[in-house]
């Protein structure tokens, strides 16, 4: 564990790196729709020798500053269904909560193993989701989502005009919503990836407006967690400056360069990347790592 | 009428988005200006390297380099310390989605729609209780 030493024999170093990979992190992220925290948080506990209550507590924060970043153009773009999320959000927020508690309760190594079999289902999803077409949606929404008025539309830019969609399935999208709050509180993830194919399959939401409306909520999900781990005492500024400010800095070089890279083959790299160190976490589970 | 809250509900939308953008970007500065002042100015708080260390290992207790209290907040900002700029940066980041939510509960309150008030207010509920939680685990 070299890289160990050099953060207390040479900090600035070691800082440096830290910013180096979390740009990177942030670029992959951009480019495949993840957050950076399911890059993060492996590797800072599997190369930087960080432990992972650390990690987590600078991964969260990393999630926020994306994740608004997209926010605020999803919203722009009118892609975002604002109260979907507002209502959703009272599942991930609760959910997040739960989520940090347990984190806190759980020996490290059972963290590890969470963690292993998070990343084997984002894989399985990015997966699942090589072909994203966009399905016809019905227009028809379920009569609680009339009450609350969360039917909608978005604009559609190869259509050139306003598509309609009706929102279902209300009650099993908030229980799903709070399942990936827990996820998000306990890892430190945005749970984006789990997130959207909820919308989209089990709401009807088009695709588009479930990542705008995922990342919407990502970011207040993240917070309701971030606010219980600083007051913890898990943030630490010294790992958080490089981390937040690289993801940042990465993701939007990430988002500059989405136009000219073909993001197919990026994405069955990194599905193969993400197995491997999913695997690498289970052994730290094994090791009984911390 | 219709065509009214259209252009209220787009309002709205603006808003926020520019609330994200412009409150991220002030989160960033400052966590960024903390993380040169860090390289410049020697012994900040919270980068001595024994409490670096302890960062390998689950030893619990307060973060190296975040005021506890007030006085310390303001003696460290005073002070340019670069732990201490970091820590407002980041609590200006944990905010900022706090801030949107309670923004939010006053738009929706701006266009009588009860129902999400309560619900912007429920949410905004959890997330201060939430930055409480934390102290007694």
């Amino acid at each position: 564990m070299h890289l160990q030493d050099l953060m207390v024999q040479s900090p600035h170093v070691f800082e440096f790196l830290l910013l180096l990979l979390s740009i990177a992190a942030g670029i992959f992220g951009a480019l495949l729709g993840l957050g950076g925290g399911i890059v993060i948080v492996p590797a800072l506990t599997l190369l930087f020798g960080i432990h992972i209550r650390y990690a987590i507590g600078a991964s969260i924060v990393a999630v926020i500053a994306t994740s608004s970043g997209a926010a605020a153009a999803y919203v722009r773009d009118r892609m975002t269904n604002i109260r979907v999320a507002m209502f959703l959000e009272v599942a991930t927020t609760l959910g997040a909560l739960i989520g940090a508690a347990l984190s806190t309760r759980l020996a490290s190594r059972y963290l590890f193993l969470a963690f292993a079999t998070i990343m084997i289902l984002s894989a399985y999803m990015m997966f699942r989701r090589r072909a994203t077409e966009e399905r016809p949606r019905s227009v028809l929404g379920s009569r609680l989502a009339h009450r609350l008025r969360l039917n909608s539309s978005y604009p559609d830019r190869q259509q050139n005009r306003e598509v309609a969609y009706g929102v279902q399935r209300v009650g099993l999208g908030f229980l799903l919503m709070l399942g990936a709050g827990v996820l998000s509180g306990l890892l430190g993830v945005g749970s984006g990836v789990l997130k959207v194919p909820a919308m989209d399959a089990a709401m009807n939401l088009p695709i588009k407006v479930s990542t705008a409306t995922s990342n919407f909520m990502i970011g207040v999900t993240a917070a309701a967690s971030a606010g219980f781990y600083f007051s913890r005492g898990d943030i630490v500024p010294f790992l958080v400056a490089p981390v937040a400010l690289g993801v940042f800095i990465g993701a939007w070089i990430g988002t500059k360069l989405m136009a000219r890279l073909k993001s197919s083959r990026l994405r069955v790299m990194f599905i193969a990347v993400l197995v491997f160190v999913a695997l690498q976490m289970a052994l730290r589970f094994v090791k009984g790592g911390g | 009428m219709e065509d009214l809250q259209k252009v209220q509900w787009r309002r709205t939308e603006l808003i926020i988005s520019f609330l994200l953008r412009w409150g991220l970007w002030l989160s960033a500065t400052v966590i960024a200006v903390g993380m040169v002042t860090s390289w410049i100015a020697p012994n900040s708080r919270g980068f001595s390297p024994q409490e670096l260390a302890r960062l390998t290992q689950s030893q619990g207790g307060e973060a190296p380099g975040v005021p506890h209290h007030l006085n310390e907040w303001v003696s460290g900002l005073v002070a340019f310390d670069a732990g201490t700029i970091i820590a407002l940066g980041i609590v200006l980041l944990i905010a900022l989605p706090v801030v949107r939510v309670a923004l939010s509960a006053f738009l929706f309150l701006s266009e009588r729609d009860l129902t999400y008030v309560a619900l912007s207010s429920l949410v905004l509920g959890v997330l201060l209780f939430g930055l409480f939680l934390g102290k007694g685990l």
